[in-house]
């Protein structure tokens, strides 16, 4: 038999051991395998770092091209062990503190182009030349402006075109969630499909 | 000072990222921007232990002191031993590595993650009711795309696929972007607070 077939015979056997689940609740064979999934899942994580990662990074960027500064990156980030250590666990939050300084300086400085993007394209042309396109863009514009009206939580909605609006905004958010939920069902049914193709036609060929 | 000097740090460093963005450095300041970024990149990649060791920590305690399923926590400390010693003797793209990821691996991550398909079917079917003017909507919205997305919607009732594309791109689309500007603006308002040092749940001390 082919490393191929072997492969095909011990996916087959991980799909129905992580199947039993629907069968039998959390039985033994599902959550050894679901062990072995995450013992397996950490051990690659651990080497695929090593190995593609941190090795290059060593041996080329900063050995090679001098790039030394980078030995700062990797001080601040062994400090993070230190809340293994008891009694010297603050030491850990100095790295904490510059992972969340640099994402809130990061979002505040480099997610205004993409966020003002979205808002100047919202104000599209609600005349557009034909009557699908137009009507389009009205009922685009109106979406918008109503789903923020809607999370204007902050805001009395109880009268006038804040509570119509918000109301609108509403039922345009359940359209919208209903039609990712269809989309969701949809790509998981293809990932079943794509299982039982392993099952049936690779594995058992019972299927062309 | 404990309390403190992470707070500090936090400051420093979003007063030095923005500074890199907005004052007018020129070439000099894209290095250095660059140069920071990669900074931050090596100190996650010298942090990954973490994870793994919290974990480990967590099932070795289990096993130590024989607590409830500890031999599941016995096999995935095993697991997570055998496995490295043998993804770094083999290296990760090796025949031995590629078989047990792909086949093992892989598949059952996938297997797990679609099993949740049978869940999402069992969830509608209970919740799907028409309940109200919401709900209603969100039923037909998901009825029209999911059969818009399989053949037997246009044979059913024809043109389904087309207005099922129509919600996406135009309902649908409209409705995610209010979202993602709600979102944005939270999520400034939210990097405002932690820069100021009013947000500081995460060093233990509460806000």
């Amino acid at each position: 038999m082919s490393v191929e077939q072997w492969s095909f015979i011990f996916k087959t056997l991980s799909i129905l051991a992580a199947w039993s689940y629907l069968v039998k609740g959390d039985n033994p064979v599902y959550t050894a395998v679901e062990h072995f999934l995450v013992g397996s899942a950490t051990a690659y994580g651990i080497v695929y770092t090593i190995q593609n990662q941190i090795v290059p990074r060593i041996v080329q960027d900063i050995i090679g091209r001098g790039k030394w500064g980078y030995i700062f990156g990797a001080i601040l980030g062994l400090l993070i062990y230190f809340s293994f250590v008891k009694g010297q666990e603050w030491i850990a939050r100095i790295t904490m503190g510059f992972w969340i300084g640099y994402g809130a300086g990061y979002s505040l400085a480099y997610s205004p182009p993409v966020f003002l993007t979205q808002v100047t394209d919202s104000f599209i042309n609600l005349r557009a030349g034909d009557f699908a396109k137009s009507f389009n863009n009205i009922l685009y514009f109106l979406v918008v402006v109503s789903t923020l009206m809607y999370f204007a939580f902050t805001l009395k909605k109880d009268k006038g075109v804040l509570y119509y609006g918000s109301r609108f905004g509403r039922y345009a958010l359940m359209v919208a969630f209903g039609s990712a939920y269809g989309s969701i069902t949809m790509a998981y049914l293809s990932l079943i499909i794509g299982q039982l193709t392993i099952i049936f036609r690779d594995t058992l060929h019972l299927i062309k | 000072m404990k309390r403190r000097l992470p707070l500090i740090v936090v400051l420093v460093t979003a007063i030095v990222c923005m500074a890199l963005k907005f004052l007018n450095l020129g070439e000099r300041g894209t290095t250095l921007a660059t140069d920071l970024d990669t900074i931050v990149q090596t100190s996650y990649l010298f942090a990954f232990l973490f994870g793994p060791i919290h974990l480990i920590r967590l099932h070795y305690s289990n096993v130590q002191k024989r607590r409830v399923n500890w031999a599941y926590s016995a096999f995935l400390v095993g697991v997570c031993a055998v496995c490295t010693v043998v993804f770094f003797i083999n290296r990760i793209e090796g025949p031995v590595s590629t078989f047990i990821i792909d086949s093992i691996t892989n598949a059952t991550d996938s297997a797990i993650y679609a099993m949740l398909g049978f869940y999402v079917c069992s969830a509608a079917y209970r919740s799907f009711k028409l309940k109200n003017v919401e709900a209603t909507i969100l039923l037909i919205a998901a009825v029209i795309l999911m059969l818009g997305q399989a053949p037997i919607g246009d044979a059913i009732i024809p043109n389904t696929s087309k207005f099922a594309q129509w919600i996406l791109d135009v309902p649908n689309s409209a409705g995610m972007r209010g979202i993602r500007i709600g979102a944005s603006i939270g999520a400034f308002a939210a990097s405002i607070r932690v820069i100021l040092g009013l947000e500081r749940s995460w060093t233990g001390s509460g806000s």
